[in-house]
């Protein structure tokens, strides 16, 4: 299994740098961002296997930033967190397609076994999209 | 009951709830904060059992986090606890600059939320009315809020608090060189009834822009009856 590459977003910076030491410890590579418009970066430039998205930002509506990030980049594996949950709000981010929605303060543990799981489902899609592109050569090509 | 007074209650139910959201919010992040540290402490204990070595300095550094979070969410129940007391007298004397002061930090997650930045033009001589304290706090986050909707968010916004002949004036003008200047929106049905329990006004400021909440020097309305 690679190294799982890990997006943190979150405006509480000493939140960050703990979250990112303990995840940096479990064998991951983790970067981190405290703006919203920084993640939306970051996701273009790089590629992700989780993002750990804090769900209330500054000037960001957590709904509104998943919708985003999902058009940008559909096949990302977003982890909502937060310290405000509502069943009601963890259901439309699930609809939205955000493989998990954990409240604040979230365990460790729980967290490491959902980003094993993006990673897994992430690597599940990569190479669903390489067979569909293997067939399509070959069928051009009559095999 | 009136439609007023029922009004009223809604405003109140509708405030206690914001800002019991926006104080318990900043709780759980300082939550989480102390106890990824001491998730921290615990990985690192494990990793000093199979024999690496950890400095007095990174410890210290760890600590020293967990005592800020515990200053702030110490400094958030305090407030959050006088929150619950405002409710105690039905008329009290009442200092407007402390009373903002309180209301913004209350509020301070939506405001965040908003990015949205508040100054407060704090009065030589405190500036005191006789009223009811949670009901005045309300009317005061209403302002607040009437101030945020009228501009889009990154707006610095002024609060001057001033004694008048009838009592006292909070004023809230934009000090940013942003496009659009504060203005009154439409008034909800529970601001409105804000508006009458307090006999306060709510107007434009033509000169300054802005806009001012005068309040008189005595509140005459009966709450809790």
């Amino acid at each position: 299994m690679t190294t799982e590459k890990v997006l943190l977003v979150d405006d509480e910076v000493d939140f960050l740098e703990t979250m990112a030491e303990r995840l940096q410890t479990r064998g991951m590579d983790v970067t981190t961002v405290d703006k919203a418009d920084e993640a939306f970066e970051k996701i273009q430039a790089e590629d992700y296997d989780a993002v750990i998205l804090d769900f209330l930002m500054p000037g960001m509506n957590g709904i509104e930033a998943l919708k985003a990030l999902k058009k940008k980049r559909p096949d990302l594996q977003v982890i909502l967190l937060t310290g405000h949950a509502t069943i009601e709000k963890s259901v439309e981010a699930m609809k939205l397609g955000a493989v998990d929605f954990l409240e604040k303060p979230a365990d460790i543990e729980a967290l490491t076994e959902k980003i094993k799981e993006a990673q897994t489902n992430k690597m599940l899609i990569v190479e669903k999209k390489m067979e569909s592109r293997i067939k399509d050569v070959l069928k051009k090509h009559g095999v | 009951m009136s439609g007023f007074r029922k009004q009223l209650n809604m405003a109140g139910q509708s405030f206690f709830g914001k800002m019991s959201a926006s104080t318990t919010h900043e709780l759980k992040n300082a939550l989480a904060i102390i106890n990824e540290n001491a998730g921290l402490l615990n990985d690192l204990s494990q990793m000093v059992e199979s024999g690496a070595e950890l400095s007095a300095e990174r410890l210290k550094s760890i600590t020293g986090r967990i005592r800020k979070q515990v200053v702030r969410a110490d400094d958030v129940t305090t407030k959050l606890n006088q929150f619950a007391h405002s409710m105690e007298h039905p008329i009290e004397p009442l200092e407007l600059a402390g009373l903002v002061h309180t209301v913004l930090d209350l509020g301070r997650r939506i405001i965040e939320q908003r990015r949205m930045e508040f100054e407060i033009e704090t009065p030589q001589a405190p500036v005191t009315v006789s009223s009811n304290r949670f009901y005045l706090m309300n009317l005061i986050w209403s302002c607040i809020e009437i101030a945020m909707d009228s501009v889009d968010s990154d707006a610095c916004i002024t609060i001057d608090i001033r004694a008048t002949s009838a009592g006292g004036s909070v004023s809230f003008n934009r000090i940013d060189q942003g496009p659009e200047p504060l203005k009154i929106r439409e008034l909800t049905d529970m601001e409105k009834a804000l508006l009458q329990g307090m006999g306060a006004e709510l107007i434009a400021a033509e000169t300054t822009g802005g806009f001012v909440l005068k309040l008189p020097a005595s509140c005459r309305y009966q709450f809790f009856k």
